[in-house]
């Protein structure tokens, strides 16, 4: 369960939390015969005997073709087939050697996939957390305009804790109802910041919508980070 | 043929060709490359927990065997629900008409979008391009691959063109906060307080 902080019109911030979708049951695998099968991981290459390693080790590489005509020089049989379970992830440089200290660079990308630019990495700290109240940024834009704008890829339902919340909660949900509108909602002090929910996760704007039916209520943050138009 | 999606409203057909959107063809795309002193790229590589070998990037193969090792490839096996029920596989839905309806716009917020295309309609209906032009959403069943999984397709036009969001169903339900009856003892009783039970 994750919890997050939220604030009203009224500037009142309130401890809720907020429900992933749930994901459907998918089932598992059987056979044609009617078994269950179930998926494995196997070594089909380890970094001793992988092309590059070959190439390096031998000076001459015509003896290499002479020992890749003769053997398997190319396969470790006593590794390959072997089945993996638990693995730590490494990271392995040019040399096949394990790196223990390594540096990070964060790439950026044109849509041509060129470099734009290269930069040392540094951590992304999360700007959603229990601790730090979502603004109330009082930006409304009707639910036409942000479907239209907007692809809302992912959602957060978020529900209260007690009758206070519970009351919190139905109020906005209330409003955002009566205006048929969703809420611009930022990370940051003023909202400015996208929201980020986990250290290095991916960056979102969020906006809230809120229902009402019946005496309950219907809170869901809609996540984007794509807009709705044709790539030029 | 190139693949269509094709759609029955009203008993009108349309057809629409379609190119998928996504983040890095918009605006490009940020990754984390790890560097070595000589700022060389490294490849990611797996230790196991006997740390005995190195395995480098795609060393590991995944396959499907039963209890007593035989193998099986992916397309040979079937989906059974928690029932022990068999899933029947779904066939796709490009280049086959299915039925569309014109869905309110919670419909639409009631999904996560997985997948957008920009749609370039080959045929479309009067009627249908009219509740497009209308801000109306229509929705319909889709399925790239035949699969178990059957997504939901929601076309809409926006000025930038004509669009078709694939999306899953949240499920999320409406909240209520109900404590139950909270029973109050009679006034008479309360003034009753036996102190000599504390």
């Amino acid at each position: 369960m994750r919890y997050i902080r939220l604030t009203d019109n009224k500037n009142r911030d309130a401890k809720i939390h907020a429900v992933s979708p749930r994901k459907s049951n998918t089932g598992t695998y059987r056979n044609s015969r009617g078994d269950e099968v179930k998926s494995y991981r196997f070594i089909n290459d380890t970094e001793s005997h992988n092309p590059q390693n070959l190439l390096n080790l031998y000076d001459d590489k015509e003896v290499l073709v002479d020992e890749l005509i003769k053997g398997d020089p190319e396969i470790d049989l006593e590794k390959v087939g072997r089945l993996i379970d638990q693995a730590s992830q490494v990271w392995i440089a040019n040399n096949g050697k394990v790196m223990y200290s390594a540096k990070m660079m964060e790439m950026v990308y044109t849509p041509e996939g060129e470099i734009k630019s290269s930069e040392q990495f540094e951590n992304q700290e999360p700007t959603v957390t229990e601790d730090i109240a979502l603004p109330w940024t009082g930006k409304l834009m009707p639910i036409s305009t942000v479907i239209s704008k907007f692809v809302l890829l992912r959602k957060l339902q978020i529900c209260h804790l007690d009758g206070l919340t519970f009351d919190f909660l139905y109020d906005i949900a209330k409003e955002l109802h009566e205006k048929q509108s969703m809420l611009f909602l930022g990370g940051g002090p003023t909202g400015k910041q996208p929201l980020i929910f986990q250290r290095n996760g991916t960056p979102f704007r969020g906006f809230l919508e809120g229902r009402i039916k019946n005496g309950s209520y219907l809170l869901v943050i809609h996540l984007s980070n794509l807009e709705l138009k044709k790539v030029s | 043929m190139a693949r269509e999606i094709c759609i029955e409203l009203k008993g009108k057909s349309s057809k629409f060709g379609f190119s998928k959107i996504s983040r890095e063809k918009m605006y490009g795309t940020k990754k984390i490359v790890v560097v070595d002193d000589e700022n060389n790229p490294c490849d990611r590589g797996l230790i196991p927990i006997d740390g005995d070998v190195i395995i480098p990037k795609a060393g590991t193969s995944s396959i499907y065997i039963n209890d007593d090792f035989e193998m099986f490839s992916r397309n040979e096996l079937e989906l059974y629900d928690s029932n022990g029920e068999k899933i029947e596989k779904i066939p796709g839905t490009l280049n086959i008409e299915h039925k569309a309806e014109i869905v309110n716009h919670e419909r639409l917020l009631d999904h996560m979008i997985t997948s957008v295309y920009s749609l370039d309609p080959s045929e479309i209906d009067i009627l249908t391009l009219k509740s497009l032009d209308e801000g109306k959403i229509i929705e319909t069943i889709f399925n790239y691959y035949a699969g178990y999984n059957l997504s939901n397709l929601f076309i809409l036009k926006t000025t930038e063109g004509i669009f078709g969001l694939v999306g899953e169903p949240t499920n999320f339900e409406y909240s209520s906060h109900n404590t139950g009856d909270i029973s109050v003892e009679e006034e008479a009783e309360f003034d009753d307080m036996d102190f000599g039970m504390l």
